[in-house]
């Protein structure tokens, strides 16, 4: 639950106990658009400063985010999301999202990864038994196809499809030109 | 922070989603510009944010070429713009000599439809032994086709999809990363000119 009020000429939300700026603004009858930042800030302790003569502990900037949202009312047209180039090789996503299951007969603890196209695709994973998010990744691609036993992408830096599946590990995909399991995180980040 | 040295690299980024695409928006043509700027210094002690409304127009020169120019600026700036495949980013990284200081800088865009497109900014610069984050400094950026209407808050409340890209800096690891999301959310009217906002906390399994 958060809260929305009227300050200085800007509207500002608030989220639980830590209060971000953000400025919301009005589109048309049926859509609102909202500017956010956020920034936490971290004090490194000195070593013994008064032994060292270390200078006393500086606030430094621990993190720091900014984004842009579209809140679009329901029951209208909602947000399209940008389409893909289908001019490449491969399938595509026609939905926004798939699931790609762990190998069959393994146990249901197992990790689920999930693909999920929104003008990137993304990478994550949720750990079965707890619902909870282990690892995001967010990747380019130049053609996409869907298979029974996870999703073949292919990368044009690359030069190659491979197959994404629970089966090889978060962030990692077999390479049927190396005929290994690669880290695809590593690779693409060359 | 130069305002309009920041405000042409918005437009930098913003251009270079009108390369020739299957599917591509077409960027040409006359917009509004709406901004919202923040910039936090090492100390904390010298952040600021600011809002900018701007009227722009952007021609198609050809070759990848783009002349933007502002309404009430100088004279149009020509920009030349790139393309990598289906990502829609720019990063800049600059490393200087002597001081060792690092500044990295990362863009995101995205077409709502052809009259709406939403842009984000981070620059950050670091160094030192651990590379800590001293300078942080975004924007987020609405570009519409026709000026945005007066705001009418009591029109918000409802249910609503919210969809968002976003940037984020870390300390001692600063690369810039990028999420988007869409969940749902409700707007309700509460006293005293307040609006409360809901979301439900649900994972996709």
């Amino acid at each position: 639950m958060g809260r929305i009020s009227h300050q200085d000429s800007m509207w500002r939300v608030t989220i639980t106990s830590e209060e971000e700026r953000i400025r919301l603004i009005q589109a048309d009858e049926n859509r609102l658009f909202g500017m956010f930042f956020y920034n936490r800030n971290a004090v490194l302790e000195a070593i013994d400063p008064e032994a060292s003569g270390n200078p006393p502990p500086e606030p430094m900037l621990e993190f720091g985010e900014v984004g842009v949202f579209v809140l679009t009312r329901t029951g209208t047209q909602e947000a399209e999301v940008s389409p893909l180039d289908t001019s490449e090789t491969g399938t595509f996503l026609e939905s926004n999202a798939i699931k790609l299951s762990p190998p069959s007969g393994s146990s249901p603890q197992l990790d689920w990864y999930w693909i999920e196209w929104f003008g990137y695709f993304k990478l994550y994973g949720l750990s079965y038994g707890y619902h909870s998010e282990f690892g995001t990744f967010y990747f380019g691609a130049d053609g996409f196809s869907e298979s029974s036993n996870g999703a073949w992408i292919y990368f044009n830096e690359l030069e190659q499809w491979v197959l994404v599946s629970p089966t090889y590990g978060f962030g990692k995909a077999y390479s049927p030109a190396a005929d290994a399991v690669i880290d695809l995180e590593a690779a693409l980040s060359d | 922070m130069n305002r309009i040295h920041t405000f042409f690299k918005i437009i930098l980024i913003a251009a270079s989603f009108a390369l020739p695409h299957a599917h591509a928006q077409d960027i040409t043509g006359d917009w509004y510009l709406s901004e919202f700027e923040y910039e936090r210094i090492r100390g904390g002690s010298s952040s600021t944010s600011a809002e900018l409304n701007l009227e722009l127009s952007i021609e198609a020169l050809g070759n990848n070429r783009y002349r933007v120019e502002v309404t009430g600026e100088d004279g149009p700036e020509e920009l030349e713009l790139t393309q990598q495949g289906n990502r829609f980013f720019m990063e800049d990284f600059e490393e200087s000599g002597e001081s060792g200081n690092k500044e990295r800088e990362r863009n995101v865009q995205e077409w709502i439809d052809d009259d709406i497109m939403m842009l984000t900014r981070v620059t950050i610069h670091y160094g030192g032994e651990f590379d800590r984050l001293y300078y942080f400094q975004a924007g987020a950026t609405v570009f519409t086709r026709n000026p945005l209407p007066a705001t009418q808050p009591n029109l918000w409340p409802g249910n609503y999809t919210l969809r968002e890209i976003g940037l984020e800096a870390v300390n001692g690891n600063p690369s810039i990363s990028f999420w988007n999301e869409q969940i749902s959310l409700d707007i309700t009217a509460m006293a005293g000119n307040t609006y409360a906002i809901s979301t439900p906390d649900e994972k996709l399994i």
